[in-house]
């Protein structure tokens, strides 16, 4: 939780008067564009930097005044972090799990454990100088899973990972809702923090746009994206006709025979939708909305702010 | 598993430990050991193979040694303390480590307490050469080595606070080496050269009450009287104006406030740094 969160470097405003609350078990995509202060917040919720106004807070605890209580159960990867490079895997999750209080048994469990699952098992008593920048940033995942907290705080924790890696992590992500942990990422990625958050808030030059629900952000913007997926690949007459449609903003063709349908209307537009597609002769093997567009809405409330 | 972290003295070991197998596995601490071994094997060597011999006083021999001790130290301070705090930074490790539940304080401590141990051990190996060396080419040695070894322990823990403090307001560990090195070896003792043909005694100088290490078994007997201007023996040495030598006790005091200042300074300024 932030209240009255507040940053000057110099002259200029990072964050400016920032509160937001997060709930238990919510995890929440931190968006905004570069330089809108998401770093600054996680630096501050992370005891890395210290705020110029306003407080902090984890589980209750000041994290500007008593840092080592606040972190005491909160996981966090921040930037990509780099690591001793003499020391192996195994070696720095030990490190840092001691730091935490946990015992001999606990580390070498869950180290065995948490490797195995960001895939650096094999590079478990290698030196981390001779690492890829993707399996520091898996290192980095595994050394905030380590102690099981209750709040993880990562910053774009997808960063520097191949298509795979990302899968992976997200799937872990995915996993930690599951088991009721409170998740605060920043991410790039809006497809990203739509498939895996439930809440998300949007910060612009410091300032918090928004915060809510992503269902709910959907009636901020009623744009929607439909995938469709037709037996034949739609002829340049029948993508004409489409783009006529009633609601229909813009119409991409992603491969010959996948259409992505920029798409403003309620249900029953888009129902209506649907049939006029059918009677355009697109024979769909699939109808997919993709829920809200976040991409939009995030675009339209960024304009909207700096009006 | 949910624990809660250990004490702030249990994560000082940690972190002191964890420093040190940095030393051994990065070759640092092999690396000044080898120094100091070849060190006093010139010291021992050459007067031979040059033919001079060693001298035939026996307080004359180690004092030649301890002329040295002042460089070992500032090369501990230089391997052991002048990265240590920067490279947190310039290196982003401090991205892992200062998330977690420790106060920096304790961070820094567990540094300059590895680094006390490993400079320690440097010096106390070279004095036990130097002690060895005595034995054997002279059958005796002079008990000041003794009170020279504990001076030597004091001045190397308020250089390596000074180190720390530099560590922690230099923005590259390139930068604060060479800061370190130059610093304790050229710049302040050419400060304390220009105050003493001033007729100024540097008595507040670190690098002026760290020469009591040498000078202890050089100068008279009643060692608090040797204070203030004395006759040339600068020249002696071939420095033809007055020369303030140091006294054992306000070199001590000035050495320990060194030690506090530096290494308050040192905390407060790693508290207030930003990553």
């Amino acid at each position: 939780m932030t209240e009255n969160l507040g940053k000057v470097y110099n002259s200029f405003v990072a964050l400016d008067n920032l509160n937001l609350r997060v709930a238990t078990g919510v995890i929440l995509g931190f968006l905004g564009p570069n330089g809108a202060g998401k770093t600054t917040t996680i630096k501050i919720l992370t005891a890395l930097i210290k705020p110029t106004g306003g407080k902090a807070y984890l589980n209750g605890i000041d994290v500007t005044s008593n840092p080592k209580a606040a972190l005491s159960d909160v996981g966090a990867v921040v930037e990509t972090p780099e690591f001793y490079s003499y020391l192996t895997p195994n070696e720095m999750l030990s490190y840092l799990g001691e730091l935490r209080g946990m015992s001999s048994n606990e580390i070498s469990e869950g180290s065995r454990k948490i490797l195995d699952e960001v895939k650096l098992t094999e590079w478990a008593d290698k030196p981390i100088g001779s690492f890829s920048r993707g399996m520091k940033q898996r290192l980095a995942l595994a050394q905030a899973l380590l102690h099981d907290p209750m709040i993880l705080i990562l910053d774009e924790p997808t960063s520097g990972l191949d298509p795979r890696g990302m899968h992976e992590v997200r799937e872990i992500i995915k996993i930690l809702k599951e088991k009721g942990k409170t998740v605060f990422m920043s991410s790039h990625l809006l497809s990203e923090v739509q498939e895996i958050c439930d809440t998300v808030a949007l910060l612009d030059r410091g300032r918090l746009i928004v915060c809510d629900k992503i269902e709910n952000l959907s009636k901020i913007s009623p744009v929607k994206k439909i995938q469709v997926q037709a037996l034949v690949a739609p002829t340049d007459s029948q993508l004409d006709r489409i783009r006529r449609l009633t609601g229909v903003r813009s119409v991409e063709q992603t491969g010959s025979q996948v259409l992505l349908i920029e798409f403003e209307g309620d249900e029953g537009s888009m129902a209506e939708l649907h049939h006029s597609l059918l009677g355009l002769g697109v024979k769909m093997t699939s109808f997919k909305p993709t829920g809200a567009d976040l991409e939009g809405m995030y675009l339209e409330m960024i304009a909207e702010s700096a009006r | 598993m949910k624990s809660s972290p250990p004490s702030d003295s249990e994560q000082l070991h940690m972190v002191a430990r964890y420093e040190l197998l940095k030393y051994l596995r990065g070759q640092r601490l092999f690396g000044i050991l080898i120094i100091t071994a070849f060190i006093a094997w010139l010291m021992l060597a050459l007067p031979p193979l040059i033919g001079r011999g060693y001298p035939s006083d026996v307080r004359t021999f180690p004092s030649t040694f301890l002329n040295f001790v002042s460089i070992l130290i500032v090369l501990s301070a230089t391997f052991f303390g002048s990265d240590a705090i920067v490279s947190e930074f310039q290196q982003r490790t401090g991205y892992a480590l200062f998330p977690s539940p420790i106060r920096r304080r304790i961070i820094l401590l567990g540094k300059y307490l590895a680094s006390a141990l490993s400079s320690l051990l440097v010096v106390s190996v070279y004095y036990i050469i130097i002690i060895v060396s005595a034995q054997a080419i002279y059958g005796t040695f002079p008990g000041e080595l003794f009170l020279s070894y504990y001076l030597a322990v004091v001045y190397m823990l308020s250089i390596l606070a000074f180190a720390f403090f530099l560590s922690s307001v230099m923005k590259g560990s390139t930068g604060s080496a060479v800061l370190t090195f130059f610093l304790f070896q050229m710049i302040l003792p050419i400060i304390d050269v220009v105050l003493n043909s001033a007729d100024i005694d540097p008595w507040f100088s670190i690098t002026h009450a760290g020469s009591i290490i040498s000078s202890i078994l050089t100068m008279p007997p009643a060692m608090g009287e040797a204070r203030g201007p004395m006759q040339p023996t600068g020249a002696a040495v071939g420095i033809p104006y007055p020369l303030y030598i140091p006294e054992v006790l306000s070199s001590l005091i000035v050495m320990v406030n060194y030690i506090a200042i530096t290494l308050l300074a040192a905390i407060r300024v790693f508290e207030r740094r930003e990553l």
